[in-house]
């Protein structure tokens, strides 16, 4: 799963320092076959995640202490002070999301989910969740989609805004 | 009969100064008694079906705002006080409806909609067709804004 930074904003004042970024996630393919899917519980997940499928990692978005060579070592996400949203429109058509055993109505919600300082292999993680109203009725979650079967192409944006460990100015 | 209100809690504080505007924001909870009601059209509101107000939340008047619920905003029906089987699954989507900031009064009223399958229609997203009295829960909400007078050079 690509990851793009659209947006970089800072909030330079006399409290901490805020960083806002405007991210995306394009699910993508890998010579012409889809390799992202989707878990229920989980959210998307990145197919090519370095040891295998799992949560998209923002190590390229936020910089981690000691970092690998291409990251900027200039801090980590303080714990807490995080806030993440999906951007509007949260609504999607569901063409774009294979639900097995079908919906009703054409669209789909998008939320947010987590970001985690918690670390998986020294990252930060984010979580984006779908839900739909299936044809059995309710309100529910998209159920799991095979590993591979989600089409490439479908853009999720979403917003962090967060403080750098160190990032606190006087 | 007495009234069950609907109170606030700050849960965060955070001030954005810059070359523009000072901005305010702030994330809030609202925490539901039981006994307040859910009233459709309205969103959350006291036991005396008045939309809870933010006099003590602000500082003084406001000169632009803007507000979100904080995600996620898909819940579990009974943590934002709904009972199971009004809406026939657990989830309900929370949306913010509107901040009345238009007389710079000192009460802002706040108005935050819930939308789920009701039980038995299956057509879409809704709210109760009726008033429904809650029991426990609580939300989060965030707004920011610019303190009227709150321009910096």
């Amino acid at each position: 799963m690509l990851r793009y930074c659209l947006k970089t904003t800072y909030f330079r004042g006399r409290g901490p320092q805020r960083i806002r970024k405007v991210c995306i996630f394009e699910t993508q393919s890998v010579q012409a076959a889809p390799v992202d899917d989707y878990l229920a519980g989980t959210g998307f997940r990145d197919g090519v995640a370095t040891g295998g499928i799992a949560l998209p990692s923002l190590n390229n978005m936020i910089p981690v202490p000691g970092g690998a060579p291409g990251n900027y070592n200039v801090g980590h996400l303080r714990q807490s002070t995080y806030i993440g949203r999906t951007i509007e429109p949260r609504f999607h058509p569901v063409s774009e999301i294979p639900v097995p055993g079908g919906v009703v109505g054409a669209n789909c919600f998008l939320d947010f989910y987590a970001v985690s300082e918690a670390t998986i292999n020294g990252h930060n993680h984010v979580a984006i969740k779908c839900y739909h109203v299936p044809v059995t009725g309710g309100f529910m979650e998209s159920a799991s989609i095979a590993a591979g079967a989600l089409p490439a192409g479908i853009y999720i944006p979403f917003e962090l805004e967060y403080t750098m460990h160190g990032g606190a100015e006087a | 009969m007495a009234d069950f209100l609907i109170t606030f809690t700050e849960l965060e504080v955070a001030l954005l100064r810059g070359r523009g505007r000072q901005r305010m924001r702030k994330v809030i909870r609202m925490n539901i008694p039981a006994g307040a009601i859910y009233v459709p059209g309205q969103g959350f509101a006291h036991s005396t079906a008045a939309l809870p107000r933010l006099t003590n939340q602000l500082l003084g008047t406001i000169r632009d705002g803007t507000v979100r619920t904080v995600e996620p905003r898909v819940q579990d029906e009974t943590a934002v006080g709904f009972s199971r089987g009004i809406f026939d699954d657990k989830n309900v989507i929370l949306d913010f409806d509107s901040l009345d900031v238009g007389l710079f009064a000192s009460t802002k009223a706040i108005g935050i909609r819930a939308y789920g399958v009701l039980d038995g229609v299956q057509s879409g997203l809704t709210e109760p067709a009726e008033p429904v009295t809650l029991a426990q829960g609580s939300l989060v909400f965030e707004i920011e804004y610019t303190p009227f007078n709150g321009q910096e050079g």
